[in-house]
Order: structure tokens, then sequence, then C-alpha cells
């Protein structure tokens, strides 16, 4: 039973000191899917985020990740078990250009045993950013070229590629679009598409209705803390106006009534 | 004002009762060579002395801080003040500031603007700036003279720092006998500054050289300057017999490049002489005794002929 | 300008009109303006009779009709402080500075010289001997090892105390330039060390300067562009949060970094120290101020995460033909510093408004 779900949460929990930040926070999410997790600011989608990306130690509860209980000591060993974050201020930098950018980290290289001065295998990282950059759909005619002349768009597909790269089981963004104009969101719309064509799971928190109805299969939304709804959006009859009672409190689902 | 007076009376009874003298000394560098000379001179003979003490400050060729540390040693109530200028036409607000407090004050090396109207608790040690460039350059010009190029010579005038009092006697004293009818058949090529440096001489005599034109003297202001001439010189292949080169100093590495047959004439600046006469005068105005206000220490002339002299000497 | 999206799959263009011009070839061009410009100064200026400032039509002398002199000393002249602007350029790059390089230079070569003395000076003993009799005429290894250590001991701790705490590069390299001050006049109490053996005065012989600032140009370019310590430089400079984020050990970096600046300043004083026979404790004086102006002339970015070896050695050039230009034009020893000054702040400024063109057309 447990094959089927890329990330599973068991009474999920983080207190800052007398803060309940996050309180029994039961999550499931299958191979495949793409949630989005919504929620007034200071519910808890943060505060969930960082736990199972491992940038803060949970006070109690499970993890489950791909099938095995996991504790991430930081954010790096989330990374290397596959998890992949795109965040809302880029990771990028500036002045290098796309496989840099890529490969920051977790470059490919030669004659390792001369430590920090051991060689970059620019030939290999341009190879693996083409393929990565063709799985995603995102179009660069010159890779070349530093990231600085792209724009906020075009740098947030370079950011979303390095996750296809990196053959991640999971992909979390938190806002992708939050900062983009309308253009620019139609292509990083485009290319989570592509993700969920190629079958890669998703968790997408937005605060974007619209968007997340386009997009995704699941939302669960998070209420002071708790998750207070899980709503099967393709299927189920529910409409954006429920989704919005659900975030404010004027409605709760069955079988969350805690959260009320 | 009047407080001042007395509590730098007391400070120097206390002293007199507890047999020791507390000298304060500004410096205006550390680390010229020439000035440390002086300045390890003063300390020495302080060593030696069992019942003075001096305390030695470095100015960094800061007018505002000399001034600063000459008025926290008025407040600390020294008996004496030794000190060696950072810019001698700055030392009038100097000698007011001791004078009011009644301290007595020993200018050493350089020469201020005041010399003539100081104090009656307060005195001047020096060697006079106009001997060394005149020395110098006199020598060169007999020099040239003997090697037969009294129809017609050219020289290379390299300066020192250009904010130093030295570098400008120096260089005048250099124009002056140049300008007499002795000495006017050398031409200056070109004069400009290495700020007393060894590397920066060495640069400006190499920039000088790939010129191409033709020259029979360089003369420096100081023997740092001179070396580093050498140096350039050397490089390029000149045979430094058939150049004269001068410097000021007569420090140790200028007389062991006299004794290679490399530089020709320097000027020996007695820097031990001048530190323990300001010295012996600091303590002797402390003590309430008359001294000579004016004590010039005579520049030497320095050449291979009569370098063995000086071989210790700095 | 024009941001074509294609339909349906996620689309990106790049626009190929916004392709860097490389900034070295900007400073390129001025090099060329500056050596053009004395020139002209030197048909211009009457009492300079038609002297041409790079060209020697009397060909007897070097065989050329380059005056293979001025040349040669118009890069000497700039070798030493290039060094030190080398090992500058990566710590800029990487989003800092430092300022402690210039007392450093005196304080190493007061060190490295006590270690490389020799003990017969025209057959007398040594007058300037530091240590005893252990050690004169000791291999030349020993003074080169001693200066790096110290060179390496120095920027550690530069390295340390701006990774490891909030103190900004420019305070904590500030407190530096003064302890090596300090370190340099206490070492002999002012005294200057001088009489090295031959080996070591070969170190710094001739053309040698120009020699080990072009290999060390060419190692640290190879190092900036191809190893991960240099793509690491460049990305901490670029956005410090991101290569954290990207897993690099961002502290162990900068200590790395400021360690091999430092070096680099300590190899320049064991050059400078050899090269005049002997080392003084006022010997380095303003040399942060010019190494970081090559630095900058040469398109490093004060920001971070722009700049290159090359464009470093350009700057050095740029510095070394100004130099010698105003010695040539016999300009007043008064104006030289004020001339100087004037160059770079123009230098810069225009290099700032071409890059502000080319980005914003």
């Amino acid at each position: 039973m447990s094959e089927q779900y890329i990330l599973e949460t068991r009474d999920l929990t983080k207190h800052y000191g007398g803060v309940h930040a996050l309180e029994g926070a039961n999550f499931k999410l299958r191979k495949g899917e793409h949630i989005a997790i919504m929620g007034d600011n200071g519910a808890g989608k943060s505060t969930f985020v960082r736990q199972i990306t491992g940038v803060e130690q949970r006070t109690r509860g499970d993890v489950i990740f791909d099938g095995k209980p996991v504790h991430f000591s930081g954010p790096l060993d989330a990374r290397e078990a596959g998890i992949e974050t795109v965040f809302q201020t880029l990771a990028l930098a500036d002045d290098l250009d796309v496989p840099d950018n890529l490969f920051l980290g977790r470059e490919i290289t030669k004659w390792n045993f001369l430590g920090p001065f051991r060689l970059l295998d620019y030939k290999a990282m341009r190879q693996a950013t083409m393929e990565g950059l063709e799985k995603t759909a995102v179009k660069i005619p010159n890779i070349r070229n530093s990231i600085r002349n792209m724009s906020g768009g075009q740098r947030q597909c370079v950011a979303i590629a390095r996750t296809a790269t990196f053959h991640s089981k999971l992909t979390i963004m938190d806002e992708p679009t939050a900062a983009l104009g309308v253009q620019e969101t139609a292509q990083v719309e485009n290319i989570i598409r592509t993700l969920k064509e190629a079958g890669e799971p998703l968790i997408l928190v937005s605060h974007n209705m619209r968007q997340v109805f386009d997009l995704v299969d699941r939302v669960v939304v998070f209420r002071r803390g708790r998750i207070c709804a899980d709503l099967d959006i393709k299927n189920d009859n529910v409409s954006g106006e429920d989704v919005v009672g659900y975030i404010t409190g004027a409605k709760t689902q069955e079988g969350f009534e805690d959260a009320a | 004002m009047k407080k001042t007076l007395i509590a730098a009376g007391i400070a120097s009874m206390l002293s007199t009762t507890a047999m020791a003298e507390n000298i304060g000394v500004s410096m205006a560098l550390f680390d010229d060579n020439f000035l440390t000379v002086l300045r390890n001179g003063i300390q020495e003979m302080a060593d030696g002395m069992d019942s003075v003490d001096v305390q030695i400050e470095d100015a960094q060729n800061d007018v505002a801080r000399q001034l600063d540390q000459i008025n926290n040693f008025v407040a600390s109530g020294v008996d004496a003040i030794i000190v060696n200028p950072v810019d001698t036409s700055a030392t009038q607000a100097m000698t007011d500031a001791a004078a009011a407090a009644g301290v007595p004050l020993v200018f050493v090396n350089r020469q201020p603007v005041n010399v003539d109207t100081l104090p009656d608790n307060q005195a001047f040690v020096a060697s006079n700036e106009i001997e060394s460039g005149t020395l110098e350059t006199f020598e060169i010009c007999k020099m040239l003279r003997a090697q037969g190029l009294g129809g017609g010579a050219k020289a290379y005038v390299m300066m020192g720092e250009l904010s130093n009092q030295a570098a400008v006697q120096r260089t005048k004293d250099v124009e002056d006998i140049l300008g007499t009818d002795m000495c006017n058949f050398i031409e200056v090529i070109d004069q400009q500054t290495a700020n007393w440096s060894r590397e920066q001489a060495n640069s400006l005599m190499t920039n000088w050289l790939s010129s191409g034109e033709e020259f029979h003297a360089v003369i420096a202001n100081n023997d740092e300057m001179a070396l580093g001439a050498i140096q350039a010189m050397k490089s390029a292949g000149i045979d430094m017999a058939d150049v004269v080169v001068g410097g000021v100093d007569a420090t140790q590495d200028a007389l062991a490049a006299m004794q290679a047959g490399d530089l020709d004439v320097t000027v020996f600046q007695n820097a031990a002489g001048q530190g323990s006469g300001a010295l012996n005068a600091a303590i002797a105005l402390a003590n309430g005794e008359d001294v000579d206000q004016k004590v010039y220490i005579p520049f030497e002339l320095v050449t291979p002929a009569n370098i063995d002299g000086y071989m210790s000497a700095n | 300008m024009a941001d074509q999206t294609s339909h349906g799959i996620g689309g990106l263009t790049f626009d190929k009109s916004k392709r860097a011009w490389p900034n070295e070839a900007n400073v390129f061009i001025a090099l060329i303006l500056i050596i053009l410009a004395f020139e002209a100064l030197g048909q211009i200026l009457p009492y300079m009779n038609g002297q041409s400032m790079l060209f020697d039509f009397n060909t007897s002398r070097d065989g050329t009709i380059l005056n293979i002199a001025r040349i040669k000393i118009v890069i000497l002249q700039v070798s030493i402080i290039g060094i030190i602007s080398l090992g500058v350029t990566q710590v800029i790059i990487s989003g800092g500075i430092d300022l402690s390089s210039g007392p450093l230079v005196g304080a190493a070569a007061m060190i490295v010289m006590s270690f490389a003395q020799t003990e017969l000076v025209n057959g007398q003993l040594n007058p300037k001997a530091v240590f005893g009799a252990w050690s004169f005429d000791l291999p030349v290894i020993v003074p080169i090892l001693v200066g790096l250590a110290f060179g390496a001991l120095i920027g550690s701790i530069n390295g340390a105390f701006i990774a490891f705490t909030r103190i900004p590069p420019f305070i904590a390299t500030l407190g530096m330039f003064l302890i090596c001050r300090g370190i340099s006049q206490w070492w002999t109490k002012g005294q200057p060390v001088s009489f090295p053996t031959e080996e070591f005065a070969a170190i710094g012989s001739g053309m040698m300067p120009v020699v080990w600032f072009a290999l060390l140009a060419v190692l640290l370019g190879l190092v900036m562009k191809f190893t991960v310590y240099g793509k690491h430089t460049y990305a901490i400079g670029s956005n410090e949060d991101a290569a954290r984020m990207s897993g690099i050990n961002v502290k162990r970096h900068k200590v790395m970094v400021y360690m091999i600046a430092s070096m680099f300043a300590a190899f320049a004083a064991i050059i400078l120290s050899s090269k005049n026979l002997t080392a003084q404790a006022g010997m380095g004086q303003f040399y942060e101020l010019y190494a970081i102006a090559m630095a900058v002339i040469g398109g490093v970015s004060l920001t971070g995460g722009r700049g290159s070896m090359i464009g470093t050695v350009l700057g050095a050039m740029v510095f070394g033909v100004i130099q010698s230009g105003f010695t040539f034009i016999k300009l007043d020893a008064f104006y030289q510093l004020m001339a100087m000054g004037s160059i770079i702040i123009g230098a810069v400024v225009l290099d700032q408004y071409r890059q502000q063109r080319a980005t914003a057309g």
C-alpha cells in the first residue's frame, strides 16, 4: 500500500517554544500526483514545507519518503534523497550561466584528487543541462550566457529545470509565480504541466486560486497549524469559494473537526 | 593655567624626589632608517642612565597627531619633551603648548621655523640641511671636473618625499650649487621624486634609462634612492665607474655600496650625536640649568677616501 | 526587446543583442587609448622634441623599432603590485575586500629577509644580521617557505574572522592592516634588514618579477576558470545565499580565499625584498590601494561575482603605462599623484557607463 505514496507524514508537529506552528499533520502524496497546499498567512504551510525538506528539525511525528522513514539533518540531506525545492526567491547566481547554476554545489568533475582544485567537466555538464532542459521543454538558445540577462520567468524556468536534471523524486515549489508577470506565469505553468505529463509528483504552495484549479489534482488546506481539508478537486464538485471557506474557517471538512 | 603650572611643578618635584626624570619623545616617523638610529640612540642613552625614563611615541608623519602627543605629555606631567617635528613650519603651536605648561621642550633633527624666538626653556639640536645637499653636490661637481667633463655634463636629480623639509632643502641645495659659476657646467635633465624609496628609485631610474639620453651623474636626496638608482643602472649593464652617484645618510647599505665602488658620495648625519645632544639638553632644562638654545651638529662628507671612519657609525 | 514565447510548451528565448561584450576588451581599448595619448603629447609638447614613448627609430640600440627598454620597464614596475592584485582580485570576486596587503608586504619582507641573510658582505661580517650565525646562508627555500607560511597565517586569520563572525571584510582587514604595520616596525625596531644570499637575490633580479607575475596570472586564471574553487568563488560573490543553499561550504571557502590572497602578497614581498636586496619596515605603503585599483580598472566588480585575471593584468599594464608616461613627458612631480587619481576615477566611470548602456539597451 505504501509503494504508491512518494511522501507520507504522520502526526508531523513543530513547536517553536510555546507556539504550536504545526500540529498533527497527516499528509499523503501519491506518485505522479500534484497537490497544492493552501492557507492563510501563518497557517502552517511554510512550516510544513520546512520540516519535510529538512530545513528545520520536527518536534514530533514521522516522515516517510519513498517508502522509508527519513530524518533529514539538513536541506542537503533532503536534496540527496531526491527532494528538490524551488523557492520564491531564487537560489540562482546571476553572473553564472545556465549549466553553472544547474550544477552549483554538485558539479561534475575530473581529477578529484586535487580536492578543491579539481577540474570542472564542462562538456558533461552542458550535455546534462541540455537533457534537463529538453525534459522540461525549456528553450534556451544559448545556455552559456549569464543568467543576469534573462527575465524573471525565464530564470524561474531554469530553477525548475534544475529539478529535472537531477532525477528528483519529489519537487516542491513555494509560490513559484508570485513575483512574475502574466506571460511569465504562463511559461512556468506550462513547465509544470510537462512535469505532470512525465509523472513527476509535485507539492505546490500557492495563493493563486486560478492557478491551483488549472494545475493540481488535490488541495490540502492548512488553518491555524492543522490540516483542515483534503479536497479532490478533479473529481469532486469543489469550487473556489469552497476552498476559500476552508481557508478562512467558515467551513470545516468532515473528519477534520479538531482543526475547527 | 596656574593649575597646570602648579601641577607641573608638583610633578617635577615628585620626580626629583623619586630621582627619575620622565622625558616624553615624539618622533615624526618610526619606519625611517635615519630616525630609527636617532631614536635608538636616545633610548640606549636613557637606558644607560639610572634616573632617566623616556617614553617614545610615533607621530606617523601626522602633524595633528604630534600636537596631541605633546599635549598628552604635558598632561601626564613629564619633566621635558623632545620633539622631532613632522612639519617644521607647524612648530609654533607645539612651542606654545609646552611654554604654557612650563615644560621644557627640545626640537631635534629638523629645524623649527620659530627657532629664533624660542622661549628660555626650549632648545634645538640638529644638523643644518643646507649643509647636506651642498656637501654632496659640491663633491659631485668636483668629481665630474676631475673626470674632464668641465665643458658640460648632465645629471638626474632624485628627490625625497616632497612633503618633507629635508627633501625640499636638499633639492634647493642642489639647485643653488649647480647655479654657481664653478658648477654650472652641469645641466639637470630631469628631477623627479622617488619618495625616499629604493624600489621607486629603481623604477624611476629604469624609466629614465629607457629614453636613451646620455648622463654622467645621479644626485639623490638620500642613500636609499641612490642605491635604487645604482641597481637599475647595473641591471642595464652600465659600469658604475662611468657614473657619479651621490646620496645622503651614510647608512650601512650605502657604505657597503661605496666599498664596492658603486656609490661615490654620501653625507653622514650624526644621528647618535643629535640624539644624545637632545637628551642632554632636555635633562639640563628639566633641572633648570642654562643651555645653548641652538646646537648644530655638523654634516660630514663621506667618500671612499675617508669611509673607514664611518663604518660602524650608523 | 523581442521576447517570444512559443505556444503550449514552456519557451525561453534569449536576446542575442544583449550578449556581453567582454569587459576585458574595454580595458584593452583604454590601454591603447592611453598609449596613444602619451604618444600624442610627445609630439605636441614643444619641449619633447617629437619623441616617441614606445618606438625608438634608432634601431642600432635594440635592433628593433620598438623601445624595448621602455616596454620592459612598463611591465616591470607594476609586476610586484600586480602579483598582489591577482590575489586581491579573487577576494573581490568572492564579494569581499582585503585592505591588509600593503603592510603585510612590509611585515613579510622583514621576516623573510631575516632568514635570507648572507654572512659576508665585502669580506666583512653582515652588519645587519637579525638572528645569530645559524641564520646565515640558509638554503633559499627556507625564507620562501617562511614567507608563504606567514602569508597563510595572516590570511587564515582574516578569513576566519570574516567567515565566522559578522565583522565586515573592510573592518577585519583594516585591523590586520594596523597589526601588520606594527609587526613590520616591531620585528627589528625599525632597522632595515639587508644583504641577502645570492640565491635569494636571484629570485627577483632582472626581469624575474615579470616572469613570476605572468606565471601566477596564468595559474590563477586557469584555477578561476576551470576548477571548482574558481566557480564557487564566483558563485559566492554573485549570490552568497544561493551558494549556501546549493551546499557550498561558504565559510570554509572564504577562509581559503583570504589565505590565497595573503600568500600572494607574501610572495610579492619575497620578490620585492629580493629585487631591492633589502627589507624596510615602511615597504608596501599604499600597495593595497594600488592593487585594488588595478583590479577595478581591469573590470572586477566591487559587489562581487565578476572579474578575471586577464582584466587585472591589463589593469596593471594601464598603471605601468601611466607611470612611465608621466616620466616620459617629464610631468612635474607635484601633479603626478593628482593626475593618477583622476585617471583611475575616469577609467572606472567610463567602464560603468559602458556597462549600463549594455544592460539598458
